[in-house]
């Protein structure tokens, strides 16, 4: 990526446009984009659970364009954060033990058993979400409730 | 031999040559269809190397040039409605004047390039197409 400021603005393109028009001129075939005013977009890492990216912006120093990195600022409490992740985290495992709920229905219906393979996966997915929630619950700061990684099932 | 008299089909002289000394010819004096190619000026029917980088539109129909660095050409005795031929060569960055619109094509500077130039508004605005050999 690439960007140029122009009017005013900051405006990018995928590769060095092939037609470009400034003040002093329309330029074809540009092959050294900096002596136009393009140069490369350079996006920093960073933590995207507690951080953020700002508008793009000139880099005088490292003659790039680039976001500033700046940390998130929550606008809930450490506890509705902790709640809102105990709510996703219950959610993705009720999803994963309803693929397995039939077994249980069958056996309801038709008395057929339930496979122990199935049973102790089951208990295992209990296990691991209670495990996770206290986890959760011991996270005493924002940033580390943003930070903390609940399990995802494909 | 009998004289055959042939003033009849002679234009009247007088007035023909009251109307060229004034720098113009009135229309009953040119019939239609009348105006061939080679009674065009020289800056419709003539290719013409461009040495410098000006672009004078009342010199030339087409413009040749294969560039050898980054080139930016300027443009002069651009009139509306003129339009001319750029055929360029050369894989640099050229830059025209900052009133042509690119309206189609991308210049390819591996291949010989056809730039069509109209002027729309005079010195204004001038819309632009290239194009290639396929």
């Amino acid at each position: 990526m690439i960007a140029i400021q122009h009017e005013g603005a900051i405006k990018k393109f995928t590769t060095l446009p092939k037609v470009w028009t400034d003040e002093n001129g329309t330029h074809l075939n540009i092959t050294d984009g900096s002596s136009y005013g393009f140069y490369p977009i350079v996006t920093p890492e960073y933590n995207n659970a507690t951080q953020s990216l700002r508008d793009i912006e000139w880099d005088t120093d490292a003659s790039v364009f680039t976001y500033p990195v700046i940390d998130k600022v929550w606008t809930q409490t450490p506890d509705e954060m902790k709640a809102n992740k105990i709510t996703s985290l219950k959610s993705m495992y009720n999803t994963e033990l309803s693929k397995t709920d039939w077994y249980y229905i069958r056996l309801t219906a038709l008395g057929t058993e339930v496979p122990q393979s199935i049973i102790d996966e089951r208990a295992q997915l209990n296990t691991d979400c209670n495990t996770h929630e206290a986890a959760i619950n011991a996270l005493t700061t924002q940033a580390e409730v943003a930070e903390y990684q609940i399990p995802i099932f494909i | 031999m009998a004289l055959t008299k042939v003033t009849a089909a002679v234009l009247e002289p007088t007035a023909v040559t009251d109307n060229i000394s004034t720098g113009s010819i009135s229309s009953d004096k040119i019939a239609n269809d009348a105006i061939s190619y080679a009674k065009l000026g020289s800056e419709f029917t003539t290719a013409a190397a461009l040495s410098a980088s000006d672009v004078d539109f009342s010199t030339a129909q087409v413009f040749t040039k294969t560039l050898t660095a980054n080139d930016t050409f300027t443009f002069s005795n651009v009139s509306t409605g003129m339009v001319k031929d750029l055929v360029i060569t050369g894989n640099f960055t050229l830059t025209l004047p900052a009133s042509v619109k690119v309206i189609s094509g991308e210049y390819d500077g591996t291949v010989s390039n056809l730039i069509q130039i109209v002027a729309t508004n005079g010195a204004t605005e001038q819309w632009a197409s290239i194009s290639q050999e396929v």
